[in-house]
Parts: structure tokens; C-alpha cells; sequence
């Protein structure tokens, strides 16, 4: 039933499928997309050879196989990576039952929907970009299959694709977003291709630090704080047993006190959870929509097992300090220590004894640190047993981890409760977009220390390398980078301006379309000045936003395709024109003698005027080449200017 | 459904006033999503809750865009009827049985191209595709006698992405006679009597006189085809005249039995028109109505005496 010249539209369609599927190369078990592929290109060789449909049983069982691998492989057949991973497979034996227009087009809506699948994984602007060329590949199918010339089918798809973005545009500016999903996804392990570890033991920090991947941004309302002030916090470890620092995750209702009234910073933040946490700026005080601030004073998500980056707003006081009661138990709890680690053990006692009071007790602590002669490095020789003796006692040289954890074992050791925060640390301000850029270099880990009811930063790695906390990482490392191959030191300064460009697109990429949710409509509605995001408002958002782009757009649709008259066409219409509106009954089809005829009514000057008009139009129609623009154009700015008198109504 | 559907039909073939020229304007013009369109559509809804749940901002772009290309959709497809004016007129008149054409005229004021697709609304097949001003040519049968004027005529453009379907219905005014169809009659007539045995029971027998070059517009039964074989060029059979002395043979609704049903006995008639015209033959018909003299070689009167017997002449 199919005419032949459907032929390119079927290959079209299959074009299009495999080019929606190609990203999910990146996301899915590499076999899954080439089983697809090999369908379609099974099918795209029977349209070549003008072959029939394979028999529906071998279509079952060349399914029923890759469907059987995949639950063996996978062992799941929904969720993000299963689902996709079946739908694709569905999809590929659709192709191969395709037989009239109507089954070749169902096969193109479900490629539309496919079109989607590579976007659960990956939102960049990559992304968006192949999004774009699947939705010409597809779009370029469906002008096909519509019967289109396949000649003109290009133009026609990049039209289609151009006077729809706006109305798209409106749509997605104005369509209510949910602020939070419809039914909870199944939690899937992610690799942590970014992020921190779920425990900390000294190195594994160090293995991220060379790495300058942007992680996070922020976005500060009114003043910007100072690089120092940036304590990120993200996770609290403290359970240590001996080598490595773990968190209890303890879940106690806490809230968090800040005794110096100083104002808050409001900011807003755009991240992914790191292990189910999200970054917040010491002391948090307040957590907006989506986020809620808990005990030890971690952020995480409302719905805690979502994965998506989120924007959200915190405020927090920048302070050293928080208030926290702890009770006997807690505090027992924070002084919790492993019989590792002697001479640290030692150390911490002996000082103990010599201060009684806690808050002294912690200053001589730190001095005690500054003393040591420790030395800060990315290169740190390996330690094995004992790591905090062999830290301080041995090698004397660490980065933040071995800091963190040595002095937090010394502060239990010594009698004050204490654990490890482990988050970021600075960030690079972006000058043009006013906000922070926080990477995977700045990673961090610092000491929280229990003294007289509040909870004490200590940043034993300032204490040694204080232009780590001042500087950031990179002026830190500027000493140490000949050391190290690839790391390190600052780019120069051309690439770092274009890194910030990159940033600054990426920030608003992430701003304004993949963060673009529930609170971000909130505040647009409210800057254009359309209040909450209601049905009315919505409703009202809709109609004023399609009206003001569907009247221009039907109007160039409907009337826009005028073809465009020639100069002399123009001149003489002009003429005509110019003489309607004086009155005269001049017809579309009138000569230059009828319409002299008819300008008998006109005064004696203004008929020499149009004669001598008429004239030079004659003598530019029967010129040689037709009479060059220039020409024309003179002739048009004289017809412009010739306005005749209104002729007398009835006489 | 079915039911539905009928009384739908009805309401459209009573609303469609006969005009001699249709130009489409947005009173006529309907718009609805073709299957595909309604598809796309629970794909796009399929995406966006997606979106919703997944919270997956560039799923919403797709979403949307899928919707955006509906509307755009329904604005270029308005746009291939609007404007559109049709004319139409019969090619000829044919027996009752045949094929009747119609040349549908459709012609527009700027130069883009457009797609627009025929058929007529009780039927299914797609009867011309255009994509530039002009006649086309659309088939009707023609099964019975009398007075065919043209049907309601269903216009129609999915273009350019088959999403919505812009539509209208026009009735044009244009109409054709449907002569009967040729029965043939063993009994010999009147006419056929005294004039001979030649052309008695064997049409264009053996009264050959001679040959002529064919001219369009004669019967091809002239045509000498062996004639055409050996040298190439049309010739048509030229037979002497069986009436050329004394009056016009006579050929009468009367010369059937009484009990013989109308259409049949019209048949007959034809059949008879047709073998005298053939054979080049005048003829005097004569028909309840009145009495029609037919010429020789012409049997345009008397074929048309004959389709109109009994029928109103509507016009056009």
C-alpha cells in the first residue's frame, strides 16, 4: 500500500531512531544500544531490498533473547537504566513489524519518546545540543512520511523546528513545574564520578584534589562573603577506628544556635547531593523549600532519595561557632577512640592534664599542632599502621585529611569531643555572573570541637598552610606544582578568562534550563509581576504569553508569504495608489492612458506631474536592461512624493 | 459510533449549499488532529510526566516542542486551504454504467505551492493530489440514468507534518446527463424494416461503402483497424445511407410490449439510437414526451430525449 516514494521517508524514520539512541551508548551497557542498532539496520536492509517482514516468531525470539540478557545482566527491567535498556529493545522490534504509514509513524512518535531517555542521564548542554539534531532527524522523518518533496523536506523541518521554538519557549517559561515528583524512582547506586567518599581515610581526598571539576555553584543576595568564610560543610564523620573516619549518621532532632547576631548571608546553590548531603555554608540557620536542615547540621534533600541536582536557597551566619547541648551520652559519643595510635594518644592526655580548662585546653592543643613542624603536601609518603602517630611523629607531612583527622584523634584523646567536617572549602567568584564557582579541588576537611556548649572550627590545615584558607587551593599549591605532572598550578591567564566564560554559560545553562523548577518559576512569576504560581495566574500566563507570540507568528504564517513584487510592479502600484487617494477610480488592471484619462480631473499641474511620471516609467520599462535599480529607485522616491489634491466629492 | 457517524454525514451533505464557485474562507475550514497528531500528543503527555517526575528540565523542552508542533501545525495547515478556489464542470455526458469525470478547477492568488488532496465525502479514495493550480480531473461512477450532478466534494491538506488535517466541504455546481445503458434488442424495428436486409441483426455489417480519414469526435467502432495496421494512418468506414429515399424511419416507445419496465425499454431504445447512428442513419424518435428527429450520424438529441425521460432537469 505504501508508495515507493516512502521509501526515503522509511529510511528517514530508521535514521532518525538510531541517532536518538546513539548517546545511550554512554548510559547503557554497550550491548543494549547495538542490539537496537542491528535491528533497525536489519530493517533498514529489507526496505533497501524491497523485502518482506521477518515472520513474527523469529521477531518474538530475536527479542525474547536480548530481553533475557538484559534481566540477566541488569536484573531489572524498570527504573532508569532497566527501563530504557527495555524500551529500546521494544522500540528496535517495532521496526521490524513496521508495515503501513500508520505503523512506520507510530514507530516515529515512539523514536519522540525515545528522544527523551538520553536526558534522564545527562542534562548538559551536549545534550541539548544532540537533542536538538534528534528532533530535526525526527521532525525531518515526520515531513517525509507526510508525502513532502524530498527536495524542499529540509527547509520545511528547519521551519517547522524555528516558528515552533517560541511557542515551546512560552510553554516551558509558563507550565506549572511540581515541586517534587510524582512517585518516588528506585534508588540506584551511582558511582562517584564526582563528590566525596562516604568515609575518610587520609588519601582519599588527595586523589580528588588534582581534579579542577567544577562541582557546585552559588549565588549570593546582597554582599559577597570572603574566601574565608567559605567553609562549605557537606558531611560529619565521627566514628574513627583507627584508620578510617566513618559517619555514625546518627539522627537526632537538633536545631542549630548561633550566638553572634551577625546578619545572615542568603544565598542560593545549585548541586547534587554528595552521599545523600547537600553543601551549606557554616552555620546554616535557615533552609528554604526542598531542603531541610538536620542534625549535626547537615542539608539534605526532602526526598531524600533523589539524586537530581537541585537549586535551593540557604541562609547562614558565617561563624566559627555554633551552640549545641550535648548530653552526657553524646558526649561520651564524640570522645569515642580506638587504642591506636599511642603516642598521639600520649600527647593529647599530657595536655589534658597541664590545662583543665576546655576553651585553653583547645588553644594549647592548636599551638601544640603549629608546633610540630608539619609541613603541607599533596604528596604525602603512604602510612600504614597507626596513621596519626605515624602522621605527626613520622612523615610530618599531610593535606587537610591528615590534619583533620590527627588533630580531631589528639582533641578526643585530650578529653574534648570532637569530629571531622568534611565538605568544600573557598570557591572562585565569577566576576560576570556574580557567582561562586566551587570544584572538586576544593575539597576539604576541617575539626569541630566541643567546648563550653558550642561546637568550635578548627581548621588544623590553617593552621599549618594558613594561605590554604585565605588563598585557596590553588595559590597553595602553586609551591608543589613543579612536583606533580599535570596538576596544579593556574592556568594562564587567557584560559582562565575563558574558563570563566565557559563557567558563566554552564552556571546560566544550569540557572535558567536544567534548574529552571518550581522555586525558580516562583520568582520569575513574581518579577514579572504575575504573583504566585497559581491556576489563575498560570491560565492567565499562558493566554498573555501565546497570544503575544502566536498573533505575530500566525500572522507570518498566514500573511507573510506574500511574494514580494518587483521594483517596477512597486512604483507602479505606488502610482495607482498615490491616485486612488486623490479620488480617482483607478482599477488593478488600468494602462498608463487610462489612467491619464482618468486623472482629468486633476489640476493642470499635477497632470503635467503624473504625465512626466508615466513618462520615465515607460522609458525604464523599455530600456535596454530593464533600467538598473538605481534608477527604479529614484522613480519610486519621485512616485512617493507625488501626492495629488483630493479630487472634489460630487459635483 | 456507526449511527453517529451517519447522521454526522447527513448533517454535512445538508449544510453544504450547491455554489457555483467555492472560495474557502475560515467559516468553512476545519481543523482537527489526524491519528498520527493524536498520538504525538500522548507522547508528549507521556514525556512531560516524565519530565514532571524525573524532574528533567530539557524533557520538558521536548515535550513542549512536541505541542508547539501541533499548533504550529494547525496554523500551516489552515493556511494550505485558505484562500483555495474551486470550479467545476463535467467532461461529458456517458452511459449509465460508465465512468463520469469532473474537472475540478482549483486555483489560488500567490505562488506557494500547496498540497491539497480530493476525494469525495461518501468515499475513501484519494482522487487527485495537487500541488499547483489547475484542472483535475476526478472519477464518478455512473451507475444509473438520469441527471448526475456532482457530489459533495471533501478537500483536504495534512501538510507539512501530518499532524492536523484542515478540511472542508463544498458542493459544486456541475452536472451531467447519464444516458441509459445500450440494451440490445434481437427484434427488428420499424426503421430496420424496408431498408434492407443489410444492417438488419449485424450492426456495420457488410453495407461498407467506402473509407475516410477518422475524425476525433467519430465513433472508434468506425475506426478500420486493419486499415490503421497496413498503412498507419486512421481511417474510419464510411456506410452508404440505408435511409436515403423517402421519409425518416420511425422508432416509437410503443413498438414494446405495454408490461416492459421503463428503464429497460429505454435501454432498448438507446441501443437502437446508436446502431442507426452507427450506420449513419436519420431517425424520428418517439418518446411519450414528444417526437425528436434525429439526424444522420448525430445522436446527441436523441440520446438526451432519453436520459432526460422522466427526470426534472435540475440545471447547471
Amino acid at each position: 500500500m505504501l508508495a515507493d516514494e516512502l521509501r526515503l521517508a522509511r529510511f528517514a524514520v530508521l535514521a532518525a531512531l538510531a541517532l536518538v539512541a546513539l548517546p545511550l551508548f554512554l548510559h547503557l551497557p554497550g550491548w543494549v544500544p547495538l542490539v537496537f542498532a542491528l535491528l533497525l539496520g536489519r530493517r533498514a536492509t529489507l526496505v533497501w531490498q524491497r523485502r518482506p517482514l521477518p515472520h513474527r516468531l523469529w521477531l518474538m525470539l530475536g527479542l525474547l533473547l536480548p530481553i533475557a540478557a538484559l534481566w540477566l545482566n541488569l536484573r531489572t527491567l524498570v527504573g532508569r537504566e532497566g527501563g530504557v535498556a527495555f524500551l529500546l529493545l521494544l522500540v528496535g522490534g517495532k521496526a521490524l513489524e513496521t508495515a503501513s504509514l500508520r505503523d512506520w509513524r507510530v514507530l516515529l512518535a515512539l523514536g519522540f519518546f525515545l528522544a527523551a531517555t538520553p536526558l534522564l542521564f545527562d542534562q548538559s548542554p551536549l545534550s541539548a545540543l544532540w537533542l536538538l539534531l534528534s528532533l530535526f532527524g525526527l521532525t525531518w522523518a515526520m515531513v517525509l512520511l507526510a508525502g513532502e518533496d524530498a527536495r524542499l523536506s529540509p527547509a520545511v523541518t528547519a521551519r517547522a523546528l524555528l516558528l515552533s521554538f517560541p511557542l515551546m519557549a512560552v510553554l516551558f517559561v509558563v507550565m506549572p513545574r511540581l515541586p517534587g515528583p510524582l512517585w518516588s524512582m528506585p534508588t540506584e547506586q551511582q558511582g562517584a564520578t564526582t563528590g566525596l567518599a562516604d568515609s575518610m581515610s587520609p588519601g582519599a581526598i588527595g586523589k580528588m584534589i588534582p581534579s579542577r571539576e567544577p562541582v557546585f555553584t552559588a549565588e549570593f543576595r546582597g554582599s559577597q562573603p570572603r574566601v574565608s568564610q567559605l567553609y562549605w560543610r557537606v558531611m560529619v564523620f565521627d566514628q574513627f577506628d583507627g584508620t578510617r573516619w566513618t559517619a555514625a549518621n546518627l539522627a537526632l532532632p537538633r536545631g542549630v544556635e548561633v550566638g553572634a547576631s551577625t546578619a545572615a548571608l542568603r544565598y542560593d546553590v545549585v548541586a547534587e547531593p554528595f552521599q545523600g548531603y547537600l553543601p551549606m555554608l557554616e552555620q546554616g540557620v535557615a533552609a528554604g523549600e526542598g531542603v531541610v536542615l538536620g542534625y549535626q547540621q547537615k542539608l539534605r534533600r526532602v526526598d531524600a532519595a533523589n539524586t537530581a541536582r537541585l537549586r535551593y536557597s540557604v541562609q547562614s551566619v558565617a561563624s566559627s561557632r555554633y551552640g549545641d547541648a550535648l548530653g552526657e551520652r553524646e558526649q561520651a559519643f564524640y570522645l569515642q577512640l580506638p587504642a591506636d595510635n599511642p603516642r598521639t594518644l600520649q600527647a593529647g592526655q599530657a595536655l589534658a592534664q597541664r590545662h583543665p580548662q576546655p576553651a585553653a585546653r583547645l588553644q594549647a592543643l592548636q599551638l601544640w599542632l603549629a608546633e610540630q613542624g608539619l609541613r603541607y603536601t599533596l604528596n604525602p609518603p603512604t602510612l600504614a599502621d597507626n596513621v596519626v602517630d605515624g602522621f605527626l611523629f613520622g612523615s610530618r607531612q599531610g593535606f587537610c585529611e591528615h590534619f583533620s583527622s590527627a588533630f580531631t584523634v589528639l582533641a578526643r584523646a585530650a578529653g574534648l569531643p570532637a569530629r571531622v567536617v568534611v565538605g568544600f572549602q573557598g570557591g572562585e567568584f565569577n566576576a560576570q555572573g556574580r557567582f561562586w564557582q566551587i570544584r572538586s579541588s576544593d575539597a576539604h576537611a576541617w575539626s569541630e570541637v566541643w567546648v563550653d556548649g558550642s561546637w568550635q572550627r578548627v581548621d588544623a590545615t590553617a593552621l599549618v598552610a594558613p594561605q590554604r584558607v585565605d588563598a585557596g587551593i590553588d595559590n597553595t599549591l602553586g609551591e608543589v606544582a613543579p612536583r606533580m605532572p599535570l596538576v596544579g598550578g593556574r592556568p594562564p591567564g587567557w584560559a582562565q578568562w575563558v574558563g570563566q566564560q565557559w563557567q558563566l554559560a554552564n552556571f546560566s545553562w544550569q540557572r535558567w534550563v536544567v534548574g529552571y523548577d518550581a522555586a525558580s518559576q516562583q520568582n520569575l512569576f513574581q518579577k514579572l509581576g504575575l504573583g504566585e504560581v497559581s491556576a489563575a495566574n498560570v491560565a492567565k500566563a499562558l493566554l498573555g504569553g501565546m497570544a503575544l507570540v502566536l498573533l505575530p507568528l500566525a500572522a507570518y504564517v498566514l500573511y507573510g508569504r506574500r511574494v514580494r513584487r518587483s521594483l517596477p510592479q512597486q512604483v507602479w502600484q505606488g502610482l495607482a495608489q498615490r491616485l486612488r487617494r486623490a479620488g480617482l477610480a483607478v482599477a488593478p488592471g488600468d494602462t498608463a492612458g487610462e489612467l491619464q484619462a482618468h486623472a482629468r480631473r486633476l489640476t493642470e499641474a499635477e497632470q503635467q506631474a503624473l504625465a512626466a511620471l508615466l513618462q520615465q516609467w515607460q522609458r525604464l520599462q523599455y530600456a535596454p536592461q530593464g533600467g538598473d535599480d538605481a534608477a527604479w529607485r529614484s522613480l519610486w522616491r519621485q512616485v512617493r512624493a507625488f501626492r495629488p489634491a483630493k479630487v472634489g466629492r460630487k459635483r | 459510533m456507526w449511527r453517529w457517524r451517519k447522521a454526522l454525514q447527513q448533517w454535512v451533505l445538508r449544510h453544504t449549499p450547491r455554489e457555483a464557485q467555492a472560495r474557502l474562507t475560515q467559516r468553512r475550514i476545519y481543523l482537527l488532529p489526524t491519528r498520527f497528531g493524536a498520538i504525538m500528543l500522548v507522547v508528549a503527555l507521556a514525556v512531560w510526566v516524565g519530565a514532571l517526575n524525573y524532574a528533567v528540565s530539557l524533557a520538558y523542552v521536548l515535550s513542549f516542542w512536541i505541542v508547539a508542533l501541533m499548533l504550529l501545525s494547525v496554523l500551516l495547515a489552515y493556511r494550505q486551504l485558505a484562500g483555495l478556489q474551486l470550479q467545476a464542470r463535467a467532461v461529458a455526458n456517458v452511459f449509465a454504467g460508465d465512468e463520469a469525470r469532473f474537472l475540478v478547477h482549483l486555483q489560488w492568488a500567490d505562488t506557494q505551492p500547496r498540497r491539497l488532496r480530493l476525494r469525495w465525502y461518501e468515499g475513501d479514495t484519494v482522487l487527485a493530489e495537487s500541488t499547483a493550480p489547475g484542472d483535475y480531473a476526478l472519477p464518478l461512477a455512473a451507475p444509473y440514468r438520469g441527471q448526475l450532478a456532482m457530489p459533495v466534494l471533501r478537500v483536504w491538506s495534512e501538510a507539512p507534518l501530518g499532524l492536523v488535517r484542515a478540511f472542508s466541504h463544498v458542493r459544486l455546481q456541475a452536472a451531467l446527463w447519464v444516458y441509459p445503458q445500450p440494451l440490445a434488442d434481437p427484434r427488428e424495428l420499424a426503421w430496420q424494416g424496408g431498408e434492407g436486409e443489410a444492417a438488419a441483426t449485424e450492426p456495420g455489417g457488410d453495407e461498407f461503402a467506402g473509407l475516410a480519414p477518422w475524425q476525433a469526435g467519430q465513433s472508434l467502432h468506425r475506426i478500420a483497424w486493419r486499415v490503421y495496421a497496413r498503412r498507419g494512418s486512421l481511417a474510419a468506414r464510411e456506410f452508404a445511407s440505408p435511409a436515403a429515399a423517402g421519409g425518416l424511419p420511425s422508432l416509437s416507445w410503443d413498438d414494446y410490449a405495454a408490461n416492459m419496465p421503463p428503464e429497460q425499454r429505454l435501454s432498448h431504445l438507446c441501443w437502437h439510437v446508436l446502431q442507426a447512428t452507427r450506420a449513419g442513419a436519420g431517425l424520428r424518435l418517439l418518446l411519450p414526451q414528444g417526437e425528436y428527429h434525429v439526424d444522420a450520424g448525430d445522436s446527441e438529441p436523441a440520446l438526451l430525449a432519453l436520459a432526460r425521460f422522466g427526470v426534472h432537469d435540475a440545471g447547471g
